[in-house]
């Protein structure tokens, strides 16, 4: 990685990064753009292939309205024949490379423009912090870049607040404000490969990371220590089925929580697939056998469905959380059991796009039963 | 006047939901039928083409359902017929059983062996032990909960 320094003025890393990104349009680097752009209050996702129609971006914006790793395997599944630069977030390529191993999207002819993210908010929270004048998206960068996210007695999401990660993986560029003093200067690191391209774009060589490297540490090590506990609280919380059928009692059943998930691709899911739609004889016969069943039914074992499908991928962004109507930590729950199979595994999700999904290989000498 | 037949032993019998493998286990529960060897009827069987092609929802709903066991049942290590959905199967239960710990349900409930096409005592042997398991771990407290 070649590391350059982006100057930042007026107070306002959004522009300046929205320059940048107009500028490796402009220089061919890349043939489109994926990112982030402000529309009425809220940054939405966007495909931008005109230069000129970059201006309303920031991908800094504490704002994540859906995983865009979703939208980038739509996007790549069938092959993208243009150079595409996409703008993501940590959860968001590591979510991505979940996606690649599961088929279901594509690396080639994309290059990875990660960011550093300090957390999302809960979309309504962050509407109303922005409308109120009380959150700047532009000027997001220079307040946090300490690290501090609170703003009006409201903090990031939290799934985002025990998140071990800051910077994205596997980018070939990288836009870094965190630990930066973001009022003047960014630090964009490069791929080698890539670095003579990014020359064109002009920006001089990059200064000093040591503050950076030092609170990014800090702050990992703080949200890994805040993880382990979290979970550990919510493992308690959610340790028999008792409790869970309690905490899932106001599952109303909607499917946001799978509609959200990065991991859950299927296109149709099993539980709105005929496999679930039976005569009312049965729902009778059940009803009988119990006394009575609560419909719809089966919305335990939807979520330990769930669980078990995309247990092994979860990269914990949370956005099964924000999803749900009902206000059911989802996510906690999701993270409980996906760290139980990960563990198992050993595997972390989106670390290496050459490691193995777990239920797509074995060992011979492993597990019980050995003969 | 006949009087109507009433169990006089009403001790708990559970209930297994076995899932077997066509070309191994399957076949070596035939065998055990045919070669009459005796084992407890607790289980019904459900044959499968391959254990490793067992969705894990399948695994959870007997349980949630109130099945008190679920033996899930493939070919031995090399022996698979498409190669390796025996150990794939493995994992997958292994993971099955990490979740169903978590909200405290015994992983005895779920079990998962190899036994070959030749194996119908094997077969007889594991469904005693079973139900000799499931009969000291007791009822299982789902098959009353209606909110599942």
């Amino acid at each position: 990685m070649k590391n350059y320094t982006l100057k930042v003025e007026n107070n306002n890393p959004a522009k300046s990064t929205a320059v940048f990104l107009k500028g490796l349009l402009e220089n061919k680097v890349i043939d489109a753009l994926f990112v982030q752009q402000t529309a009425n209050g809220v940054e939405v996702h966007t495909l931008v292939k005109d230069p000129e129609a970059v201006g309303d971006a920031n991908p800094l914006a504490p704002i994540s309205l859906q995983n865009a790793a979703r939208i980038v395997a739509d996007l790549t599944s069938r092959g993208l024949k243009e150079k595409v630069g996409v703008v993501l977030r940590s959860c968001e390529v590591r979510a991505l490379v979940e996606l690649v191993k599961l088929q279901q999207a594509k690396l080639d002819n994309l290059i990875i423009i990660g960011v550093d993210c300090l957390g999302t908010y809960d979309p309504a929270q962050y509407r109303e912090l922005v409308k109120a004048g009380k959150l700047k998206p532009q000027e997001w960068a220079v307040s946090a870049a300490g690290g501090q996210t609170e703003v009006d007695g409201v903090n990031v999401r939290r799934s985002c607040l025990i998140c071990d990660h800051i910077t994205a993986e596997h980018a070939q560029i990288h836009i870094g404000w965190v630990g930066m003093n973001a009022s003047s200067e960014l630090l964009v690191e490069v791929d080698d490969e890539l670095a003579g391209e990014i020359e064109k774009v002009g920006l001089p060589a990059g200064g000093d990371k040591t503050k950076r490297n030092e609170l990014i540490n800090n702050l990992l090590q703080s949200r890994a220590a805040e993880k382990e506990k979290t979970i550990a609280q919510y493992s308690e919380r959610f340790n028999s089925m008792d409790k869970l059928m309690e905490e899932l009692a106001a599952c109303l059943k909607c499917s946001n929580c799978r509609q959200a998930c990065p991991i859950c691709f299927c296109r149709e899911c099993v539980f709105l697939s005929p496999t679930f739609q039976h005569e009312a004889d049965k729902y009778l016969k059940w009803a009988e056998r119990k006394g009575r069943i609560e419909m719809p039914t089966d919305t335990v074992l939807f979520h330990l469905t769930r669980a078990n499908h995309m247990g092994e991928s979860c990269v914990g962004c949370g956005q099964c959380e924000s999803a749900c109507p009902s206000n059911i930590p989802v996510g906690m729950l999701f993270q409980v059991m996906s760290k139980r199979i990960q563990d198992l595994f050993e595997y972390v999700p989106g670390r290496d796009i050459e490691e193995p999904l777990p239920l797509t290989t074995y060992k011979e000498d492993e597990l019980e039963p050995r003969h | 006047m006949s009087v109507p037949e009433q169990k006089m032993d009403s001790e708990f019998e559970p209930k297994i939901v076995g899932i077997f493998c066509n070309w191994c286990s399957y076949t070596g529960a035939d065998l055990a039928g045919t070669s009459r060897i005796q084992y407890p009827p607790n289980i019904r069987i459900v044959r499968v083409m391959c254990t490793g092609s067992v969705d894990p929802m399948y695994l959870v709903r007997p349980l949630l359902e109130g099945a008190d066991g679920v033996l899930v049942s493939g070919c031995h290590p090399g022996d698979c017929h498409y190669g390796t959905g025996n150990y794939k199967a493995r994992r997958k239960i292994a993971m099955v059983k990490e979740v169903l710990k978590q909200f405290g349900i015994e992983e005895d409930r779920l079990w998962f062996r190899f036994i070959s096409a030749s194996e119908g005592n094997k077969i007889g042997e594991t469904v005693s032990d079973m139900v000799k398991k499931l009969k000291e771990l007791g009822p299982n407290p789902l098959a009353k909960k209606w909110q599942t």
